[in-house]
């Protein structure tokens, strides 16, 4: 781009600058007029114009729509990061529990060697939950 | 403008809404903004579209004091802008390449440069706008010295001053010369 091309539009730039707060002061009629005498169609100019702004306006929403489905892929795609349990601690824990005497009957009836490792793990991460166990004390 | 209270500025429903009661008068009048700033190669629609775009996008707010058709206007000037200064941008980063670097390699444009047709185009296309512009005006004076003085940035009571013109002289003036220039450009007169 040479030094005369950008002054030059520089100059324009500035020229229609000088001229945009008429434009935006001039009545509606005087817009509609100017436009007949110089041969326009205002009718035409409109509906062209409102036709762009169709356009713009369902270009954006497929724009949104590609965003929020590219935002869902992300939290799908997120891997999920399971809890690790050390299995012992767990049992420890979950025992120590049981006896609590806060806990229900039916509770406190059940001892942590009739459980499976996998219900072992499920009551575990219950009561942290209830907030009967904190796994930081318990893992120490 | 971003930073403004949610309540201050419209939604995007509300914008679209408002565009699309637009009258014939509001889009003439947008039109004829964008053929003043559509400098080439850059087209009236494009300007439009791109000021539509950003303003349903959400990346400008509209204050809700502001009317609709002033802040599209006033997107696509804010867009005229920023292609100038891409422009002017683009050219500081040719002088220091012919002048002070060594590694050419260095260099990375921001925008790749128009090919050899487009820069003939161009170059074809601006020779003597200026003088294009002042041809619209001949035998008066005062309009050639408003335009001239417009192009340079000479402005208010400056220009007023330079044509010696009354205020109210002065004024009728100006809209004169916008008006012709409007009409020329749907005349097919391209910036």
């Amino acid at each position: 781009m040479t030094d005369k091309r950008s002054d030059e539009r520089r100059k324009l730039v500035s020229l229609a600058d000088a001229l945009f707060d008429d434009l935006i002061a001039a009545s509606d009629e005087d817009i509609l007029n100017e436009v007949a005498e110089a041969g326009g169609d205002a009718t035409e100019i409109s509906d062209h114009m409102r036709a762009k702004f169709e356009e713009t306006v369902i270009q954006a929403r497929k724009e949104r729509m590609k965003a929020a489905k590219a935002g869902r892929k992300a939290v799908q795609t997120t891997p999920v990061v399971a809890d690790v349990v050390d299995l012992s601690v767990a049992r420890r824990a979950l025992k120590k529990a049981l006896k609590h005497e806060g806990l229900s009957m039916a509770a406190r009836n059940e001892t942590e060697s009739d459980l499976t490792d996998e219900e072992v793990v499920r009551k575990y991460n219950d009561l942290i939950r209830l907030g009967v166990i904190d796994p930081d004390k318990d893992k120490n | 403008m971003n930073d403004m209270e949610p309540a201050a500025v419209l939604t995007r429903d509300d914008l679209e809404e408002s565009i699309a009661a637009f009258s014939n008068a509001d889009w003439v009048r947008l039109r004829s903004v964008s053929q003043l700033y559509a400098i080439y190669p850059v087209e009236p629609d494009e300007l439009v579209q791109e000021a539509l775009c950003r303003a349903i996008a959400g990346s400008r707010k509209c204050p809700r004091t502001v009317s609709v058709v002033r802040f599209i206007a006033e997107a696509i000037r804010s867009i005229a802008h920023d292609e100038l200064q891409k422009v002017e941008n683009q050219r500081d980063e040719v002088s220091v390449h012919d002048e002070t670097i060594e590694n050419l390699d260095a260099i990375t444009p921001k925008e790749p440069g128009p090919t050899t047709e487009e820069r003939m185009i161009s170059n074809e296309q601006n020779r003597g706008t200026e003088n294009r512009l002042l041809e619209l005006f001949d035998g008066d004076d005062e309009a050639q010295l408003i335009v001239l003085g417009m192009l340079t940035g000479t402005e208010g009571a400056e220009l007023q001053e330079v044509t010696g013109l009354d205020q109210t002289g002065f004024n009728s003036k100006r809209r004169y010369v916008r008006r012709k220039i409007n009409s020329a450009i749907e005349n097919g007169f391209i910036l």
